[in-house]
């Protein structure tokens, strides 16, 4: 606990406050709303679709649906498939990297608003199985029914390392884009398809970006290990070097049981 | 570890960034890739946040504003809690969840158990609410569980910071009505503890004159009677004797099974708490004996609030103690289990500590995840409860075996005997014949060892035994033949917790309910007939009956407790 001689930046008996900062309401709306106007300036206007977009981001943003999020990508990459008929082989222009960037905004300014997924409850689904097997009341299993509080804060330099982060997605996928062999000849040098030639160079630039950082973590994560999760550790790695032979030992152990009986 | 959310939006960028590149669209391959490396960009962001946070959380609580790791509470009583979380790390982290590991024995009645925010080395996290305990035993809190999240839910990862503090849960008495002068007024008046027995004693008031019988001391000689009758008579004193009271508590296997606050001990020993009170507070002796299945326990008998403390100690042992019989192997029990692992014991199930086997048969992929969970649990419970190698293997592959760790477990984890910890039908299961044999014996032994009037009050669990109380009602004869007093309190099983349901709750169709409602009734029916066959049979070898829900029924005990001490019931013991 703090200690009495320790002075804390609120009393102890003051409500949980959350991180000093702001909620970005307006600002956040006000960039999804722009990212969505700027997205559905692209669309052919024939099809309608900037109104769907608008739609689905009016009631993603107010509804705070998830589930609206993966639809609002889908719908965006449905619609780039089918009206976009310009080959690979051209240069970036600063007007995809806008879309990107926008769809990127208004993608991240929705998730914003969404809560923490919680874990399940750890007796609210026996809760719901006792109450349809109607078990008696002494064994019955109550539910918890509580709610949880959600505190929405961010800082101002927060909010500019996440533009950051956008604009370095943006610019990293550029970067990936003028990687990938684009020349014709290079078929006739590497004897593979141009098109798998593509994803395969950037799938493995991913791989090995990926299999590197986790590598890189994995060893930091190693050295905090408790005592106890170290032992089980060793416990696993025991386990699966000789677990089939004892397994195999035990099952002739349980037949010549049965034999004796 | 990905969200759905996450998943989902992976999958889509993935696919979006293939098809774009297969089919030489460069819009939608930018824009699929912008959003994959922005995944992979806030991942790796996540993932050094958490790795270098994850072990420098700290908790600390105060319980009623006390932080010490072990005290005592009371049944039924408010509890303040306040848990701070604190993260000595230069990182600050946003949108973490905490979440108090509030343990089954307790109830939040204000305030919430859990928070959300954004935790840093210099604005730590509060939690402050406040609950009720319902059962008596013991209390454990263990710590609170963490979730890390990103800022756009699109990343989690558990961790369970450990602030342990364990409270002995008494229960809490209720207060009879006041019908002992405590204090001595007149001299007629015995001191408290002391009362007059109407049997022949060595007391100073008169009880009788009878005629003299050799041996008898010349000083109880009443002169003037016998000048009178013209024969010799003698006096005969009352004997003052203090009156003992033994309380006697069902701790069976039965009693104590069910949620906290609905089980029967917990009835029990809220009127095992308001006996002993009302007994100690006019200096009456109080002696307690607790009695399962298994075993007795003995508390001798003593006065003052010092022996109080130790019955009330005693009491709250019975409740915690001991194990059910084995429970059967469920898939609902391992999903109890595994879900409880991954509250508590969220470093222990990391796949990459303890990984799951590769397995392809059996093919259904929900039999092999139960395996598989059976494996991972396996090695959590050797580990533990450090137990040998070989005994992974064992757990793995007999169920029995591994429904009984999972059971110690489970209840070393403070969680209830409620399904699926114990069995549904448990009823049956129950050791009447054990149970009896015990609490002849004892009785009988303390009918061996009594003195003079004593009452004894038995605390039993059991309206649902339909067999015959003949070896019951042979020792309570005895009792009565050795001018004892026997009283008995039963706990009533009642359907209360399903029952105060509200039809539109309880998500059953209208017919359902109906179909519910008439059951309940029946039951109700069928235990308010074994409660009078029981009254019936016990009053019948003159034991007194009560039961725990009657609100008269500590002042029937006490009325009897008036009958040992004077023969007669007094004027404030109207309850009977």
């Amino acid at each position: 606990m703090i200690p009495m001689n320790q002075k804390t930046h609120r009393a102890p008996h003051e409500a949980s406050s959350p991180a000093p900062g702001t909620a970005p309401v307006v600002p956040l709306a006000i960039a999804a709303a722009l990212s969505a106007w700027l997205l559905s300036l692209t669309f052919p206007p024939g099809l309608g679709i900037a109104g769907v977009l608008l739609l689905l981001t009016v009631c993603s943003t107010l509804l705070f649906r998830s589930t609206l999020v993966p639809a609002l990508l889908f719908l965006t990459q449905g619609v780039l498939f089918v009206t976009d008929q310009r080959s690979l082989r051209s240069v970036v222009t600063t007007e995809d990297q806008v879309i990107a960037g926008s769809l990127l905004v208004l993608l991240l300014s929705i998730l914003r608003y969404l809560q923490i997924p919680e874990p399940p409850r750890l007796r609210d689904l026996l809760g719901q199985i006792s109450e349809r097997l109607r078990l008696p009341g002494w064994l019955a299993i109550r539910r918890t029914k509580q709610p949880v509080t959600f505190h929405s804060s961010v800082r101002a330099g927060e909010l500019l390392l996440i533009g950051v982060r956008v604009i370095g997605a943006v610019v990293i996928a550029t970067w990936l884009l003028s990687l990938v062999p684009n020349n014709p000849q290079a078929p006739n040098d590497v004897a593979l398809k141009p098109t798998a030639q593509r994803a395969i160079t950037l799938a493995l630039g991913f791989a090995i970006v990926v299999i590197v950082f986790n590598t890189l973590a994995n060893s930091v994560a190693w050295r905090r290990l408790s005592r106890r999760a170290a032992r089980l550790f060793q416990h696993s790695v025991l386990t699966e070097w000789c677990g089939r032979e004892i397994h195999t030992i035990l099952r002739l152990q349980e037949k010549q049981k049965r034999r004796r009986r | 570890m990905p969200t759905s959310r996450a998943r989902l939006l992976l999958f889509l960028a993935i696919v979006g960034s293939l098809a774009g590149l297969i089919l030489a669209q460069e819009r939608l391959t930018l824009v699929s890739l912008s959003v994959l490396t922005w995944l992979v960009l806030e991942w790796m962001l996540f993932r050094l946040r958490v790795e270098l946070s994850l072990r420098r959380f700290s908790c600390g609580r105060t319980v009623n504003g006390s932080s010490s790791p072990d005290g005592t509470l009371w049944t039924g009583r408010r509890v303040t809690i306040e848990t701070t979380l604190r993260l000595d790390s230069l990182i600050n982290l946003p949108h973490v969840l905490v979440r108090e590991a509030l343990p089954e024995n307790l109830q939040v009645v204000s305030g919430d158990a859990s928070i959300a925010g954004d935790i840093g080395s210099s604005h730590p996290l509060n939690l402050s609410f406040e609950a009720v305990i319902p059962g008596a035993g013991r209390v454990q809190f263990r710590g609170v569980s963490v979730r890390l999240s990103d800022r756009f839910g699109l990343f989690v990862a558990d961790q369970f910071v450990p602030a342990e503090q364990t409270f002995r849960v008494l229960p809490t008495s209720a207060s009879p009505e006041p019908g002992h002068p405590v204090t001595k007024r007149l001299n007629t008046l015995m001191p408290p503890g002391i009362h007059r027995l109407q049997r022949p004693g060595g007391g100073s008031e008169l009880l009788e004159i009878r005629d003299y019988v050799p041996g008898d001391p010349p000083k109880s000689i009443a002169w003037k009677v016998s000048a009178r009758r013209d024969n010799l008579m003698t006096r005969e004193y009352e004997s003052e004797v203090p009156v003992r009271t033994t309380v006697y508590i069902d701790g069976s296997y039965r009693a104590r099974a069910g949620s906290f606050g609905f089980r029967p001990i917990d009835q029990l020993l809220t009127c095992a708490g308001s006996i002993a009170q009302s007994a100690l507070s006019v200096r009456d002796p109080v002696a307690l004996v607790t009695f399962a299945e298994t075993g007795v326990r003995r508390i001798a008998s003593g006065q003052g609030s010092r022996h109080y403390f130790r019955l009330l100690d005693a009491m709250a042992d019975a409740a915690s103690a001991d194990t059910p019989s084995p429970s059967v192997y469920s898939p609902e029990l391992l999903d109890f289990a595994w879900q409880l692992c991954r509250d508590r014991f969220p470093d222990l199930i990391d796949p990459r500590v303890n990984p799951w086997r590769r397995r392809f048969w059996p093919p259904r992929p929900s039999r092999r995840r139960e395996l598989n969970r059976r494996s991972s649990i396996a090695a959590v419970l050797a580990t533990l409860y450090d137990l040998p190698f070989s005994m992974t293997f064992h757990l793995e592959r007999d169920e029995l075996l591994l429904s009984q760790w999972l059971q110690r477990f489970l209840i070393d984890q403070d969680c209830a005997w409620t399904w699926p910890v114990i069995e549904r039908r448990s009823r049956e299961l129950h050791d009447w014949d054990g149970k009896f044999d015990t609490l002849t014996h004892e009785l009988s032994r303390s009918i061996l060892h009594g003195h003079d009037n004593e009452l004894f009050v038995l605390l039993l669990d059991i309206v649902d035994y339909s067999g015959p109380l003949v070896r019951l009602e042979k020792v309570i004869r005895l009792a009565r033949a050795k001018h004892h007093r026997v009283s008995i309190i039963c706990s009533w099983p009642d359907a209360a917790p399903l029952a105060s349901v509200p039809p539109s709750e309880n998500g059953l169709p209208a017919a359902e309910t109906a179909i519910f409602q008439q059951l309940l009734q029946t039951e109700r029916q069928r235990i308010e007939a074994a409660a009078g066959r029981l009254r019936r049979e016990l009053r019948r070898c003159g034991a007194s009956v009560a039961f725990a829900t009657d609100p008269n029924s500590i002042q029937g005990i006490l009325a009897e407790a008036d009958l040992a001490r004077f023969g007669r019931v007094t004027h404030v013991r109207s309850g009977r």
